[in-house]
């Protein structure tokens, strides 16, 4: 058996993150904390030039671009100072995204062509949720690692039917008032199907918790609301004293006092859209164990409010190139405030039997819109 | 982090052997045709044709994988590049595009100016020709699912009384016949509580009554349907429509691998695209309406006046 000097300390590179400590075991509870160390002018330049040969190679190069991007932040987020990897490989993703591309053509051409059997496509689409649902998550838990063991996806389509298709019947007969408690099984259904190092994950939310966030959204809206009915009321006074001056001035100012309003309109609801958004991915996250290892959410309302909307300012105003700047931006924070709260010891993992999932899940997923993760 | 001695040195990485997330530092270095990899407990070489290596990503950490599940990841990219160059090589090229800045630029151009020519010069003709595919019959049924849809949602039965409606068809009919030949066109009324013409796919005008009762004189009317003729004889909704949709796959391609904030960023292009077709059609059927008015007697300019009623 030959052997070479034993590495010592000082023979081991300065890595990029810290280096995993010689034994991961936890006898207290210690928080910690990911880490997200992309960088804008990094990824800026690997986005632009992955989307000008996307643009040449008339979209076949876009499954090459979605690897390289998802690896970019899958290798910067790490938590234990170990990364994360995504593994998945181009050719499988590209036939996924044809697949995709050609049900996507058959759906645009019925409804420009034989708008009559629109909704006969759309139904068709929505039956086929449930399976999409279930490849998307199997593709990318089974394609993403974290100190060389993959992740798992365990949920059977059957189920997903039942959870993605079947609970909606009750939702709409009770007006959604079930819709707190569907999305709960929802959730329940993809964390608890989860698997890492041959263990599952388990879903500790309660019902409450999911109604507590939609009663808040609900007086959100009815808040809302009022203040509208409010707004147009003063509007329609001062539309009234504004045009009783006639001429083409008054339709201008009109429109001046309008703007607003409407602003007020879609800025509402759109904070409303955040604070679910936010509420949620805390509660699923704080719920979330594996092993007794618990994951630690603390998304701000406000912070993730302003984020959303200086992004999508930026985005327009620099007609899209600061897309890139508004990913890491989003990733760096929630990568702030996220954090893991061992249990025991994390070595105490072991890999799973190897099974391939095809691609063609999570790809459609993708392409149609359909929002799988947190 | 790259040295010039790192490959006498040897590269340095984490093993793991595949079942546990356990890793031991380990040095790896090139032996021929194989790959040695050194360190506590781990001692073992590798045929190269057994090794295989991440692509490069800037300056993340990747992972040789070898045949039988275990892995060394390492940092030192320069490091691994050395060990293995002939697959370095292999790759240089996305490395460097990705790394430089006057790459980043270049690609700035070209996606601008790419999409831009694209969406300006080769979707329009595509769409075109798809749309001459389309056989009239098949252009005919859509029209009517339309009309269907829309007087479900939005029109009344006409309160034109008959003769109006006949001494108006009777001008349309004489309208066409100035013009170039094509399938015969149909004039429609409906009441829609705002003064509209507008031309549905299949052949058919729909002129809603607030419209008649808007108009001064019936030439402005038959300016109006002249309007709508050229855009009939030019088949521009066919048309629109599948610009639209092509504009849609694109952007959806595109977007499916770029992150929208709201859905304000990914409608805000179609809409402003949407701007520019339509001027290119309102073009296209003016000039068709200039030359079908000044056939049949009719004075052009009563398309401005009865704009100027709106």
């Amino acid at each position: 058996m030959m052997h070479v000097a034993a590495a010592s300390a000082d023979d081991l590179p300065i890595p990029s993150t810290p280096p995993p400590p010689a034994v991961l075991e936890y006898d207290f509870v210690e928080t910690l904390p990911f880490r997200f160390s992309g960088q804008t002018g990094e990824y800026f330049r690997i986005w632009i030039v992955n989307l000008a040969l996307t643009l040449l190679t008339l979209g076949i190069y876009s499954a090459w671009a979605k690897v390289r991007t998802q690896r970019y932040f899958y290798a910067h987020t790490s938590v234990a100072g170990a990364p994360f990897e995504y593994l998945a490989r181009p050719v499988p993703i590209l036939i996924g995204r044809l697949i995709a591309a050609a049900l996507f053509a058959a759906y645009l051409a019925t409804a420009n062509l034989a708008p009559a059997y629109e909704p006969f496509a759309l139904l068709a689409l929505l039956v086929a949720i449930p399976w999409i649902v279930v490849r998307s998550l199997a593709f990318r838990a089974h394609n993403s690692a974290w100190r060389s063991l993959r992740f798992g996806f365990a949920g059977s389509t059957g189920r997903a039917y039942v959870e993605y298709l079947l609970w909606y019947v009750p939702v709409l007969f009770t007006f959604g008032l079930l819709w707190p408690y569907v999305a709960w099984r929802q959730k329940r259904f993809m964390v608890s199907n989860h698997r890492y190092g041959g263990q599952p994950f388990a879903f500790q939310a309660r019902v409450t918790e999911f109604y507590v966030i939609w009663l808040l959204a609900i007086a959100g809206v009815v808040g809302l609301i009022v203040s509208i009915i409010v707004l147009m009321g003063v509007i329609g006074a001062a539309s009234g004293a504004l045009s009783s001056q006639g001429g083409d001035d008054a339709e201008a100012r009109i429109w001046l006092v309008m703007v607003p309003a409407m602003v007020l309109i879609y800025g509402g609801y759109f904070a409303i859209f955040v604070y679910i958004q936010t509420a949620t991915t805390n509660l699923v996250l704080n719920a979330t164990d594996l092993a007794s290892n618990r994951l630690l959410s603390r998304l701000r309302f406000r912070h993730m409010l302003w984020l959303y909307l200086s992004n999508t300012v930026a985005i327009l105003a620099t007609v899209g190139l600061a897309i890139p700047w508004a990913r890491i931006r989003m990733a760096r924070y929630r990568a702030s405030r996220t954090q893991l709260v061992p249990h025991g010891d994390l070595d105490a993992f072991v890999a799973e039997s190897a099974r391939t999932q095809r691609a063609i899940g999570q790809e459609i997923g993708d392409f149609f819109d359909v929002d799988l993760g947190f | 982090m790259s040295t010039s001695g790192s490959e006498s040195m040897g590269v340095h990485g984490l093993y793991y052997d595949g079942r546990s997330p356990r890793s031991v530092p380990v040095t790896l270095a090139r032996e021929g045709a194989a790959l040695s990899v050194r360190g506590a407990g781990v001692c073992v070489d590798w045929p190269l044709h057994q090794v295989e290596l991440d692509a490069r990503l800037g300056d993340t950490r990747r992972a040789l994988r070898f045949a039988d599940g275990s892995q060394v990841h390492s940092d030192d990219n320069d490091g691994l590049d050395a060990l293995l160059s002939e697959r370095a090589r292999a790759e240089r090229w996305r490395v460097r595009l990705e790394g430089a800045w006057a790459a980043a630029l270049l690609a700035v151009v070209v996606v601008f100016v790419g999409g831009w020519l694209f969406v300006a010069y080769v979707l329009p003709p595509l769409a075109d020709r798809v749309a001459q595919r389309i056989p009239p019959a098949a252009e005919t049924v859509l029209g009517e699912q339309v009309l269907g849809i829309l007087d479900r949602a939005h029109f009344e039965p006409t309160q034109l009384p008959g003769p109006r409606r006949d001494e108006l068809a009777a001008a349309f009919g004489q309208l066409q016949e100035a013009g170039a030949r094509g399938m015969p066109l149909r004039l429609e009324f409906r009441r829609a509580g705002m003064p509209n013409a507008f031309a549905v796919p299949g052949g058919t005008v729909v002129m809603t009554d607030e419209l008649v009762e808007l108009a001064g004189d019936d030439d402005e009317l038959m300016a109006v349907l002249a309007h709508e003729i050229g855009h009939q004889r030019h088949r521009h909704v066919l048309r629109g429509m599948l610009q639209d949709s092509a504009v849609l796959v694109l952007l959806a391609t595109l977007t499916g691998d770029v992150a929208s904030m709201t859905a304000l960023t990914s409608g805000l292009p179609t809409f402003l695209m949407r701007a520019g077709f339509s001027r290119e059609f309102e073009r296209e059927a003016d000039a068709h309406a200039f030359e079908l008015l000044r056939a049949s007697g009719r004075s052009p300019r009563a398309f401005a006046r009865i704009m100027r009623r709106f």
